[in-house]
């Protein structure tokens, strides 16, 4: 698979390293993900070791980007479980009709692709004047990816083959635009997101919402650094609102879990009752 | 049976193409008190999450678990990954699940379980690989082979396609080539 093999005992070096020399922290991380991530970087650019990467990261500032673009895993598709998203079209009317307006925020939104999903849902249902959509994420560099709202056309067909799921017969097309072999989202669909910087580890909850959308992240985040977090997910959580986990993760790590009643056990989607 | 059976503490599985039904008659042959752990990377259709673990829990006397991401590695229990979903084993002994980029046109790959099994559990791995149509866990064999593991892939003449355990006798030194009774045989010779 690579030609250079990260180990876990070199990973611990590095993260020490890159903390000391380049102000970059990925301690939270779960080691298997950060280890294969990295040292798939390492392959991809050639750098035979954990100093070599380092020196590699402080040569410019494009490098250091370019690193934390690779290190931070996206979400990987639009529309991830379409029988979710069925799920949550469904519901999402239910919801607005008993709050009048609602506010909805992702966690970790990486490069968008979870809250654009929302965001075009939303305007399917015609709720944009009644949702407020939020996305937060620790990292500069993907907020701006984000904002930019263009990615490969790789990753447009699995767009493709889940909204086609999501939306039986309908087509992904008619939400972007074509720029050579990347696609963009439309600009309705981007402008309607606010974006915050927030370290979901170390930052204390902003806010409460009505619906928030941690999917795929926690497991991103390893088991040391996961308790605190939960604490997070249970404050940005109002009352009565909906905290949405990815299909494979759940609460049952947390104290909160008695905060919540599990509404959909196959979606993990949590109503917060205390 | 096997040189070096009696330190074995994890087995870890991959399989492709035709090793569905394979899966089922190892598990089957498996007692309840099976004293080890059973880590399985199958490849699996994306969109279709149900179905697979529950035709497998059909014929086994063990407990077969889709996990939950950071679910514990218990021994005597049976881990499939779930579909679109990567599985590793991690430091602190339990199963991530994550959503990294398809490896070899797979997630769950089978590479990533392997290896991470391999790394976890080092010398007291079994890894065995059985029939599939691409290279997808000849990487993780040779880590389990690197960190001083058992590997095992099943007799290429047996396979209906022989690509995945021929792809990982070409990049690493395989201990045994085996029919699906042998490997059996060799299951439960590790439980005694």
């Amino acid at each position: 698979m690579y030609k250079f093999d990260l180990k876990y005992s070199d990973l611990n070096t590095f993260a020490e390293e890159l903390k000391y020399k380049c102000r970059i922290d990925i301690k939270s991380f779960t080691e298997g993900a950060a280890k294969r991530i990295i040292g798939g970087f390492m392959d991809t650019h050639k750098v035979s070791g954990v100093y070599d990467l380092i020196n590699w990261i402080n040569a410019n500032p494009r490098n250091k980007d370019e690193f934390m673009k690779a290190i931070i895993p996206n979400k990987t598709e639009f529309f991830r479980d379409p029988d979710l998203w069925r799920f949550l079209e469904a519901e999402l009317p239910k919801i607005v009709k008993s709050q009048g307006s609602i506010k909805v925020l992702d966690l970790g939104a990486s490069s968008g692709q979870e809250i654009y999903s929302f965001s075009i849902m939303v305007n399917n249902l015609k709720l944009n004047k009644q949702v407020e959509l939020i996305a937060a994420e620790k990292f500069q560099i993907k907020i701006n990816q984000m904002l930019e709202g263009t990615y490969s056309e790789k990753e447009f067909e699995s767009c493709e083959n889940n909204y086609s799921r999501f939306k039986v017969g309908k087509s992904f097309d008619e939400f972007v635009s074509r720029q050579g072999g990347a696609f963009k989202l439309k600009e309705e669909f981007i402008t309607p997101i606010q974006t915050k910087q927030y370290d979901l580890v170390n930052d204390r909850a902003f806010g409460e919402f009505d619906i928030v959308l941690c999917r795929n992240v926690m497991c991103y985040i390893s088991l040391k650094k996961a308790r605190p977090v939960y604490k997070s997910l249970s404050d940005f959580t109002k009352k009565n609102g909906y905290l949405i986990l990815g299909v494979q993760e759940d609460l049952s790590n947390s104290f909160f879990n008695r905060d919540f009643n599990c509404v959909n056990e196959e979606f993990k989607v949590y109503q917060k009752v205390r | 049976m096997i040189k070096g059976r009696d330190k074995i503490r994890a087995v870890v599985i991959g399989g492709s193409a035709g090793s569905f039904p394979l899966m089922g008659k190892i598990f089957a042959s498996l007692p309840a008190n099976f004293r080890h752990p059973i880590i399985v990377a199958p490849h699996r259709l994306k969109h279709v999450r149900h179905g697979f673990v529950e035709a497998l829990r059909l014929k086994s006397a063990l407990e077969i678990i889709e996990p939950i991401d950071k679910q514990k590695i218990e021994a005597g229990k049976i881990y499939i990954a779930p579909a679109n979903y990567h599985m590793s084993a991690e430091p602190d002994v339990y199963l991530s699940l994550t959503t990294e980029d398809m490896r070899l046109s797979s997630r769950p790959s089978i590479d990533i379980t392997l290896s991470s099994v391999g790394e976890l559990y080092k010398e007291n791995t079994l890894g065995i690989l059985l029939t599939g149509a691409n290279k997808d866990g000849a990487y993780g064999m040779k880590v389990i082979n690197d960190q001083g593991g058992i590997t095992i892939v099943q007799d290429p003449s047996t396979c209906m396609v022989d690509t995945m355990p021929k792809s990982a006798m070409e990049i690493t030194q395989i201990d045994y080539v085996m029919s699906v009774d042998e490997i059996i045989k060799v299951l439960l010779s590790i439980n005694r």
